[in-house]
Formats: structure tokens, C-alpha cells, sequence
């Protein structure tokens, strides 16, 4: 310490340490002002003499653009620009760089003295140098303010602010396929009649409630009232849930896990229940919310649930303290939560008509130092919705895609790349957007909605044309699910009837052979399963 | 087709056709920084072909429309001559001070705008009367790169941003939209201010000079 001490004071550093280089022995232009790194920076940019500081001197070819903050330097500082301020205002034709005019003691004629006296007297150093005579004016503005800008957050506006500060501009930006709509879109004929109707009694019309989903075991499970029902599309059987129980909870989701072996089902006190489907027995309750858990979405031993106070929590369904992370970015209900299928990403929505996109990795990050269960904090944020989104669906054959759909206010979808939380399209559908299903075969959408027609729609992507519209339930679809072969979907109404839809063919076009010998395949499953 | 092409690029530009370049370029240029100063996300904007080189306009709706009906009256008052001045004010969201400003002067021949120019027997008329629009183009162009540049030495603006469009008016105007109002310069703070002035194009009757003033740090 002591040592230190006498290196840095005074100048026997220099003369002991030959590795340190003496400062005041490299050039330096000119004067000793601060500003001269920046005004070096600036060279070539115009060119300005300087008066009164630090004596006069004169660094010709370079520009200094920045005004002393020094609040007592302030006063004494004058620059005068080399040119005329003639030439200023005529020079329309040079080929120069921009000319640079300074301000503050360039005269100012302009009216704009008069117009600060609205309160702002600093305002009027503005420079005014066009020197434009003074004659009445008015300064008039539109009175409603701008749209507001949906920015996305944390690293990608640094990304996005490094992106438009380096590069030029113009060869990045986002094309869009619009005008290209409905023209390479196919028409077909719309299956009008569906496949299968089932009756769902005691269906709950509750737009923010996910109540149906189709396990890749081929089974179907609804929740109805207090209880969930399964389904078997194999055999046609049903099978309640917890059948004769005293529990009076009305069921709020249902969701499958990947293996199809087991079900998650939330409720209205917050609880979130494992069955085992085979055995007909409930494995565990896993508690933790404070209000009705209306989403769920699974990933691989992991159990997302997005709760009505706006919380996610990931439970991890093998080990006894099963909450693992807790997600926090929503301050409404989470009505729309699914994994991607990669477990890379989690996409909720809420009623707070926010969609987040959410980092898959569970566990502490090196940032964090508090105590308890981790939390996390959205990858990216979108407030493009004007309504709740409860609609959220991954693209099968395009990972980064996310679409997601608005309610009754909103009426749009909007298609989001996951990676920089690009906004790539959107769609309006003239209607509130109840669920959403990618085709796996196909690139095509399906959406669900409500009023006024009830209908399933059928979307091109990325021409976002229409192929077909169903008029499906007499009243609002609520849910939908798509099978496991990925040809049927089954939707869900509070008309209280659960339709399945044959909406596409398991082939993938131009391909033949092994392809076409799957196609055997998912075919006879599901006339299987239609049966 | 060709013949017609012809006779148009050897037409004189009129009251009208200057008017509605002039709206063009504000349409362009206002877009042009919305997108270089990031007021709204990249992702919002689409790319067209203008003037000869790429431009980048929103396709957010909302934006799209709030620009076209500001527009739409500038393009009015320009017809008229009774705007002096459009200012592009961005300005910081938090705490509503104006980052940076920018303006583009609106110099109307009032004779040429009449109809009674005297038909290029001066000089400088003879001169003017050359101007085609390909040339006014090719002015504007340079102007939508100086615009496209300037983001190398226009400071890093943090946090989210709006902005404010001004309309310098005659006082003479009559009838001012009910959707107008009168409203402040939003200059930027004395000592803060930096400005730099950008090319400046002209049509036979309307010249223009852009020049952008920005707030530079404590």
C-alpha cells in the first residue's frame, strides 16, 4: 500500500517505470482543452476556429462540435464558424460532408424567442440559424400522441440498439409477404360436416379456462364440472376421474403429459393434481397457488402452470419439493401456457393481454443471490395484443415460430420469432381467437373462434390467405386440440359439444414410398380412432 | 409508352406535383427515422424501393394511418403555402424532453406557386426550369442517406421514445383542423444542443433544407 502510495504521488512514477509512457510528451493538436479527444474524433467533419480559449489557438481541420459543459467555462466560450453564414444557408449543391453549425451565438432571429416565453426560457438557444424572417407564425402539432411502440425487453433492445448503431440500414429489415396473400393459397372444400360429435355436458363457458387436450396415447380428457373425463378414441370408453369423491373443486385445465400416462389437472383452489390415467388413481396434488390455475403445459418431468394472480410455477412432478422456478411477468391471468416441443422455450399469455416468451432452462441463475426458489424474468415481452391471448401455438416444422391469438378486443394473430422476438406477420381475424393448432403436415393454421360466427378458419402460412371457414359450434369454440396423428382436430364449445374435425391428410406432397407407407399408417389410425 | 414517359420527365413541375413530392419525402423521411432511431422496432417496418435506393417504411397499421392523416394536412398547407416549417421532435417517453429535432424548412416560391413566373427570361428561371423530377429525385436521395448516416454520430437514444410532429403555419391560416392544436417548439435545453444540417433539395416550387439538432449528454 505504502508502495503504491509513492509510485502514484507525484511524477517519480514516470521517471521510474520506462514502460509508462509521459503523457505530456505525445502531440497533442493544439490547445489543452477536455474537448480535444472529442473534436479530434470529429475531424474532417467541417471546419471552425476558436476563439478566446485557452488563447486562440487554431486547429484547422478539425471541428469541435462540443460546447464546454463546464458551467463556468460556459460564458467565455465562443466559437465563430470559419465560413460566412451566408454560405450556411445557400449551400444546397456541396458535396461535402454535412456542414456543422453551432449554435448559441449564431444570431437568432427566429420567432422562437417569443414562442418560449410559454415557460421554457432555456428552449430558446436552440439555434435558429436559417434566419428566417420573422412574420406571425404558429406552431401546430397533432393533438392525439403517436401509437405507442411495443418494444421487446432486457437484451433485445441492447441487441436491437447495437444492431441500428453498427450496421447501415437498409439491407436489414423485415419483408413482408403481404400482397402474396390468397394468391398461391389452394382452395379446398371445407369439411362442413364433423367427423364425430360428442356431448360435454356442464362444459363451462370460461374463455380463459383450457379444458380439453388429446394425449399421444390416443385419449381425449375433458374436464366437465368437478371432474375430469377421459376418452379413449380407441375404444370409445369413458372413464371418470376421481369418480364418487365429496370434492366439490370445479375443474380449471386439463393437460396431458408427453407419454400420455399421465394427466394434470388444475383446479379452481389453485391445486394441481397428477393422475395416473391407466390405474385411475390421483398420484399427487401439488399446491402452491394462491388462486385457480386455468393453464398448463408440460415438459418432459417438468409441469408449467400459470396461475390467476399472473404467476407460472414449474413444478418438477418427481421430486417431493416440486416447485422449482417461478415465473414472474404477467399481472393478470395466465390463460395460455405451452412449452415448445424442444423444451427451449415456454410462451404464456395473460388477460394482461401480454405474450412472454420464457428461457426453458430451469434453475438458479449466477445472478441471482436471494434466497428461496428461483425466479425468471421473460426473454421477451409483447404487448402487441389488445386483448387477453390465450391462443399460443409453436410451429412443428418452423421452431423459432410462435403464433398467438387476441381476444374479443384484439382479433389479431400475430406470428413471432422466438429468437429476436420479431413481429414476422399479423393477421386480422374480425373475431376473438379461442385456440390455435399448426398442422404438422401441412404449412397451415388453424384457428378457433368465437361470436359472432363460432368458427374454425384455416390459414395459409406465410401467405396468411384463407382456406376455409367452418361455421362449427353454435356457440364460442373455447378449446381444440389436435390429434396425435396430427389429420384430426377436436374443438371444444360452450354449445357443450365436443366436434372432431378431419381438417388434414397425413401426406406430405411430391413425397412417395416410405412416405406414403406412413401415410398407411396414420390413416388406419384414425379411422381407428374416428370409429 | 415511351412517348409518354418522355413527355412526362420533360414537364415542368408544377404547384401540384411539387406539393406532392414534398409530401413524399416528409412520408419517407419521417419513416426513415423512426426506423434509424429505433422509435419503433425494426421489426415494424418493411422494405420498399424509393428514390433509387432501399427504403424502410412501417407496416404497423396504426403508425401508418396517424402518419397519413398528418400528412394529408401538411399536404394541404403546402398547396396553400401556408407552412413554413415541419419538425420531427423525438422525445424521450420517461422523461418528455426532446432528444432530438428534426427540421425541415419549407421555402415556397410564392411566384412560381401562382402560375406567374416569369418565364425563364431571368437567368436563375431558365436555370430552374431544368429541373426535372428524375433530378429532384436524385436530391432527395442523397438527403434519405445523409438521413441514413447521420445514426454514426447522433447519440445512442436510451429508453423508449414518441415523437411529435410540428407544423410551422402562417398565422394567416383560417381554419385550423379541430384535431390541430397550437403547441410547444420542443427545443432542446440551451447548452445541450448540438445540430447538424443535412442536404437540402428543391423543386421549382418548393425547396427544402433538413437539418437535425440533438441533445447531447450531461
Amino acid at each position: 500500500m505504502t508502495l503504491l502510495q509513492t509510485a502514484t504521488s507525484g511524477n517519480m512514477g514516470d521517471v521510474t517505470n520506462p514502460f509508462i509512457s509521459k503523457t505530456p510528451a505525445s502531440p497533442r493538436k493544439g490547445s489543452t482543452t477536455p474537448d480535444d479527444s472529442l473534436s479530434l474524433l470529429r475531424e474532417g467533419m467541417g471546419r471552425m476556429d476558436i476563439a478566446s480559449k485557452g488563447g486562440a489557438v487554431d486547429i484547422s481541420g478539425s471541428a469541435v462540435l462540443k460546447e464546454n459543459k463546464d458551467a463556468s467555462g460556459r460564458e467565455r466560450d465562443r466559437f465563430v464558424p470559419s465560413r460566412p453564414t451566408s454560405l450556411h444557408h445557400t449551400s444546397h449543391s456541396s458535396t461535402t460532408l454535412p456542414t456543422l453549425a453551432l449554435d448559441s451565438h449564431t444570431p437568432d432571429t427566429s420567432m422562437d424567442h417569443s414562442m418560449s416565453t410559454v415557460g421554457d426560457r432555456t428552449t430558446a438557444s436552440l439555434s435558429e440559424s436559417l434566419g428566417i424572417p420573422t412574420s406571425g407564425r404558429r406552431i401546430l402539432s397533432f393533438r392525439s400522441a403517436p401509437p405507442l411502440a411495443s418494444h421487446a425487453t432486457s437484451h433485445l433492445d441492447v441487441q436491437r440498439n447495437y444492431l441500428l448503431h453498427t450496421t447501415g440500414s437498409s439491407s436489414r429489415g423485415v419483408t413482408q409477404g403481404d400482397g402474396t396473400a390468397a394468391s398461391g393459397v389452394k382452395k379446398r372444400p371445407p369439411p362442413y360436416i364433423p367427423e364425430r360429435v360428442l356431448d360435454a355436458p356442464g362444459f363451462v363457458d370460461d374463455y380463459y379456462l383450457n379444458l380439453m387436450d388429446w394425449s399421444c396415447a390416443n385419449r381425449v380428457a375433458i374436464g366437465l364440472g368437478d371432474l375430469a373425463y377421459v376418452w379413449d378414441a380407441e375404444t370409445g370408453t369413458v372413464t371418470a376421474l376421481g369418480e364418487g369423491s365429496t370434492d366439490q373443486t370445479p375443474v380449471t385445465c386439463v393437460s396431458w403429459s408427453n407419454d400420455g400416462s399421465y394427466l394434470a389437472v388444475g383446479n379452481d383452489n389453485g391445486e394441481v393434481e397428477i393422475w395416473d390415467v391407466e390405474e385411475g388413481k390421483k398420484m399427487r396434488v401439488m399446491g402452491g397457488h394462491n388462486a385457480r390455475v386455468p393453464s398448463m403445459s408440460w415438459n418432459g418431468h417438468v409441469l408449467s402452470s400459470g396461475c390467476r394472480d399472473g404467476s407460472i410455477h414449474h413444478h418438477d412432478v418427481r421430486v417431493a419439493k416440486h416447485k422449482v422456478m417461478e415465473l414472474v411477468g404477467h399481472n393478470a391471468e395466465v390463460c395460455g401456457l405451452t412449452w415448445r416441443s424442444d423444451g427451449q422455450f415456454l410462451a404464456s399469455g395473460g388477460n394482461d393481454n401480454v405474450v412472454n416468451c420464457w428461457d426453458g432452462r430451469i434453475g438458479q441463475s449466477i445472478l441471482h443471490t436471494g434466497e428461496g426458489v428461483p425466479r425468471g424474468v421473460a426473454k421477451w415481452t409483447k404487448r402487441n395484443h389488445t386483448a387477453a391471448v390465450k391462443a399460443l401455438a409453436w410451429c412443428p416444422w418452423q421452431s423459432n415460430l410462435l403464433a398467438t391469438g387476441g381476444g374479443t378486443h384484439d382479433q389479431h394473430i400475430h406470428f413471432w420469432s422466438s429468437t429476436t422476438g420479431a413481429r414476422t406477420a399479423s393477421l386480422h381475424t374480425e373475431t376473438q381467437v379461442t385456440s390455435l393448432v399448426w398442422s404438422p403436415h401441412s404449412k397451415e393454421l388453424l384457428s378457433t373462434h368465437g361470436f359472432p360466427n363460432n368458427n374454425i378458419c384455416l390459414w395459409a402460412y406465410p401467405s396468411l390467405g384463407k382456406i376455409y371457414d367452418i361455421p362449427a359450434h353454435d356457440q364460442r369454440v373455447l378449446s381444440s386440440a389436435l390429434s396425435p396423428d396430427g389429420c384430426t382436430v377436436a374443438t371444444a364449445a360452450s354449445d357443450e359439444n365436443l366436434k372432431f374435425w378431419k381438417i388434414w391428410e397425413p401426406r406430405a406432397s411430391g413425397k412417395k414410398g416410405e412416405e406414403s407407407e406412413r401415410d398407411g399408417q396414420g390413416r388406419s389410425k384414425t379411422s381407428v380412432m374416428i370409429r | 409508352m415511351a412517348q409518354k414517359q418522355a413527355t412526362r420527365t420533360n414537364q415542368a413541375i408544377t404547384l401540384k406535383g411539387s406539393t406532392a413530392m414534398v409530401t413524399e419525402f416528409f412520408e419517407y423521411s419521417v419513416n426513415s427515422i423512426l426506423y434509424q432511431r429505433g422509435v419503433y422496432p425494426s421489426d415494424d417496418f418493411r422494405m420498399v424501393k424509393k428514390y433509387g435506393i432501399p427504403m424502410l417504411i412501417t407496416a404497423d397499421e396504426s403508425v401508418k394511418e396517424y402518419l397519413q392523416t398528418i400528412l394529408a394536412q401538411v399536404q394541404e398547407w403546402l398547396m396553400s403555402s401556408a407552412i413554413s416549417r415541419l419538425v420531427l421532435a423525438i422525445k424521450s417517453v420517461e422523461t418528455d424532453e426532446t432528444l432530438e429535432r428534426w427540421q425541415f424548412e419549407i421555402h415556397t416560391d410564392e411566384a412560381a406557386a401562382n402560375g406567374t413566373a416569369p418565364k425563364e427570361k431571368t437567368s436563375t428561371g431558365a436555370k430552374r426550369k431544368e429541373k426535372t423530377e428524375k433530378e429532384v429525385q436524385g436530391e432527395i436521395r442523397e438527403i434519405m442517406k445523409q438521413i441514413t448516416s447521420s445514426t454514426s454520430f447522433l447519440p445512442i437514444l436510451d429508453g423508449e421514445c414518441t415523437f411529435t410532429l410540428l407544423a410551422y403555419t402562417n398565422d394567416s391560416l383560417d381554419a385550423v383542423p379541430a384535431t390541430w392544436g397550437d403547441a410547444d417548439p420542443h427545443l432542446i435545453d440551451r447548452g445541450k444542443v448540438e445540430q447538424v444540417r443535412l442536404r437540402s433539395f428543391s423543386t421549382n416550387v418548393h425547396s427544402l433544407e433538413a437539418m437535425v439538432a440533438y441533445r447531447v449528454g450531461e
